[in-house]
C-alpha cells in the first residue's frame, strides 16, 4: 500500500513537469484547452462508431506526441480508467437481448453473449477512454495554477475552483500523513502481515478513521488560516491569462476536426450486426 | 495604557464542547513592542493568539486591537492589521503555488491587481524566497514553508504580527535565521511582535516583554528578565530559565558575584558577563605571557 502511495504522489509531481516542457498544447491559452476539450468529450459521449473513436483517440495521441508528453505516462493514466469502465460493463453481453453471438450453457442454465451487449459494452469502455484521454491531456499539459485561473475566467463557480484548489493541495499534504502512519504501523508490526488476519484489517480501518479525524481537523485549521488573511468567502486569483490568435486557432482547429470525424459520411455508424455484415 | 496594539480585558473562552481554555486574560501589548507568550504545551498559547486574532470568538470579555473594538463588525477590517502565522506552515500554506498563496490575503483586502503583485513580489523579497514563486508548497523546506507563511501574513502589511511558536521544528541555523529575521523586521518600522513559544532558550532573543500563561491563565508578566528571574513561578507553569542562565546559577562562585545583576539569559550576555569575570585572570595571564617573553 505503501508504494502504491508513493508513486501516486510521484506521478503527481511529474505532472507540473510535463506541463512546462515546450509543447503545442502548453504553449494554448487554459481557457482554450478547457473549453475544446469540453467539446471533445462532448462529442465522444455522441459518437456513433468504434472507427470514430479511434480516429479521435490518434489525434489525441498525436496531440499528445506534439507536445512531448511521455506516450507512457499518458496511457498509463488512461489505462486505470479503462480498466475499471470494463469491470463495470462485464455483465452487458450477457445481460441485453439481442441477436446471440454465443450461447453458453452452464448446468441447467443457458447463457447468451448477444451481439448488441457486446456492443454496447465496448462502445461504454471507449468512450471512457477517448474521455479519459482527452482529460489527460489537459491535466499533463496545464500547470494547475493555470487550470485554475482558466475556469475562473470561465466564471465556473467559485465554490467548485475554491475546492479544487484545496483538494489539489492537500492531496499531497494527505498522502504524506498516510505514509507516515504506516511506517509508524509497520516499526511496530512484529508478526509477517497476512491480508487475511482480522486484526490486519483492524488496523487499517481504525487507520482510516484516524486519517479522517485529521483531515476533519486540518480542515478546521485551514479555514482558520484563511479567514485570519481576510477570507470572506469569496475566492479571488489575479488574472495573468493572456488569448492570443494563437490560442484561438487551436481551439478552433480542434473543434474543426472533431467535428469532422463526427460528421464525416465515409464513418457511418454501425448499429446492428448488419451493418457488420 | 494610551497606545495599545493589543488590549484583551477579562477574555474567557470556552472549546464546543463548553471546557474552559481561556480564563480571566488581561493582557496589553504596547505599539512597537515585542512580546512573548509563554506556556508549556497545552497551557492555551494558540487559542489565546486565535482569540486575540479574531478568528475565535471570545465567551466574555472585550478584545481592542489598535484601540478598535473587535466586532462582528469590524473583524474584517481589522484583520488586514493583524497577520496571524500559524505554528504548521501546513495549514497555512493552502493554494497551489507560493504566489498564489501570498496573494491570497492581499486579494481579500479588494486591493487592484498591480498592488497585490507588487506586495507579493516585496513579500517574497523580504523572506528571500524570490525564486521559489512559481513552487507547490508541498515541495518546499520547513523552513522556506514557515518563511512562506510569514510572507503570505507580511503582504498584507499588517501593523500587528502574531506568530505561533515560530522557532518549533527548524534546524538552529534557519532558527537563528529567523530570529535575526524577525529582529531585523521589528527593527524596521513600527510593527509589534507577540510570539507564542515554549522555546524559553530563544523567547530572550525574540522580545522584550513576557506574558506566562498556564492552564489558561496569565500567571506572570513583565520584561523578560523579570520573568526568568523567578524560577518558582516558571517551574509551576512547567517552564524553565534558559540553560545559560541556569548554567551561570549551578556555579555558586559565578552565582554570588551576579546575585544583584540581572540574570544573563542569551549566550551573548552570559559571555560578557563571563568575560568580565575572567578578565582579571586574563590580565594575570597576559602578565605571565609578558614575563616569558622577557626571559626568552
Amino acid at each position: 500500500m505503501l508504494k502504491e502511495l508513493l508513486r501516486a504522489v510521484g506521478e503527481s509531481l511529474q505532472i507540473e513537469q510535463f506541463a512546462s516542457r515546450p509543447g503545442v498544447l502548453q504553449r494554448v491559452d487554459p481557457r482554450i484547452k478547457l473549453v475544446s476539450f469540453a467539446g471533445v468529450i462532448i462529442v465522444a459521449v455522441l459518437l456513433q462508431s468504434v472507427l470514430q473513436f479511434l480516429i479521435l483517440l490518434l489525434l489525441l495521441t498525436a496531440l499528445a506526441a506534439a507536445s512531448r508528453l511521455p506516450l507512457r505516462a499518458f496511457f498509463r493514466r488512461q489505462a486505470a480508467f479503462v480498466g475499471f469502465s470494463t469491470v463495470i460493463v462485464l455483465p452487458l453481453p450477457f445481460i441485453t437481448p439481442g441477436y446471440a453471438l454465443l450461447t453458453i450453457p452452464l448446468g441447467p442454465w443457458l447463457f447468451w453473449v448477444t451481439f448488441e451487449g457486446v456492443y454496447r459494452a465496448v462502445f461504454f469502455a471507449v468512450r471512457v477512454w477517448v474521455c479519459v484521454a482527452a482529460l489527460s491531456l489537459l491535466t499533463l499539459s496545464t500547470r494547475f495554477v493555470e487550470l485554475l485561473h482558466g475556469m475562473q475566467r470561465l466564471h465556473f463557480p467559485r465554490l467548485f475552483i475554491e475546492l479544487t484548489a484545496i483538494t489539489y493541495r492537500f492531496i499531497f499534504v494527505f498522502t504524506d500523513e498516510a505514509y507516515r502512519m504506516g511506517l509508524a504501523r509497520e516499526a511496530r508490526t512484529v508478526r509477517k502481515e497476512r491480508v487475511v488476519r482480522p486484526r490486519t484489517w483492524r488496523t487499517l480501518s481504525s487507520m482510516i478513521g484516524t486519517l479522517f479525524v485529521r483531515a476533519y481537523e486540518r480542515g478546521e485549521k485551514v479555514y482558520q488560516a484563511m479567514l485570519a488573511r481576510g477570507y470572506a468567502g469569496d475566492f479571488r486569483l489575479v488574472n495573468r491569462l493572456h488569448c492570443g490568435a494563437k490560442d484561438w486557432s487551436f481551439g478552433v482547429g480542434l473543434m474543426l476536426a472533431v467535428l469532422l470525424v463526427y460528421f464525416a459520411p465515409f464513418l457511418a455508424p454501425v448499429t446492428s450486426i448488419g451493418g457488420w455484415l | 495604557m494610551t497606545h495599545c496594539a493589543i488590549d484583551m480585558q477579562d477574555v474567557q473562552y470556552r472549546y464546543p464542547d463548553g471546557s474552559v481554555a481561556l480564563n480571566g486574560i488581561n493582557l496589553q501589548v504596547g505599539r512597537g513592542e515585542r512580546a512573548v507568550v509563554l506556556g508549556a504545551n497545552g497551557a492555551g498559547k494558540s487559542t489565546l493568539l486565535a482569540v486575540m486574532c479574531g478568528v475565535l470568538q471570545p465567551s466574555q470579555g472585550t478584545i481592542k486591537i489598535l484601540e478598535t473594538k473587535l466586532t462582528r463588525q469590524t473583524t474584517r477590517r481589522l484583520r488586514a492589521s493583524i497577520g496571524l502565522v500559524f505554528q504548521e506552515p501546513d495549514n497555512q500554506l493552502f493554494m497551489p503555488t507560493l504566489w498564489e498563496d501570498v496573494a491570497f490575503g492581499p486579494l481579500n483586502m479588494g486591493l487592484p491587481a498591480e498592488k497585490v503583485k507588487s506586495r507579493v513580489e516585496e513579500a517574497l523579497d523580504v523572506v528571500g524566497l524570490a525564486e521559489l514563486r512559481d513552487r507547490p508548497p508541498h515541495h518546499l523546506s520547513v523552513g522556506e514553508k514557515k518563511r512562506a507563511a510569514i510572507a503570505t501574513v507580511l503582504a498584507m502589511h499588517p501593523k500587528i504580527l502574531v506568530l505561533d511558536e515560530p522557532t518549533a521544528h527548524l534546524d538552529p541555523q534557519s532558527r537563528t535565521d529567523l530570529i535575526r529575521f524577525l529582529g531585523q523586521l521589528h527593527a524596521q518600522g513600527d510593527l509589534t511582535l507577540i510570539i507564542a513559544t515554549h522555546d524559553v532558550e530563544n523567547a530572550p532573543l525574540l522580545a522584550d516583554r513576557a506574558y506566562v500563561l498556564s492552564h489558561g491563565r496569565l500567571v506572570g508578566r513583565g520584561t523578560v528578565v523579570e520573568i526568568f528571574s523567578n524560577p518558582e513561578m516558571l517551574q509551576a507553569a512547567h517552564l524553565a530559565a534558559p540553560t545559560v542562565a541556569q548554567l551561570l546559577h549551578l556555579v555558586p562562585a559565578i552565582a554570588r558575584r551576579i546575585a544583584d545583576e540581572p540574570t544573563p539569559l542569551t549566550l551573548a550576555d552570559a559571555a560578557q558577563v563571563l568575560r568580565r569575570l575572567c578578565a582579571h585572570t586574563e590580565e594575570a595571564d597576559r602578565a605571565e605571557n609578558h614575563l616569558l617573553r622577557e626571559v626568552h
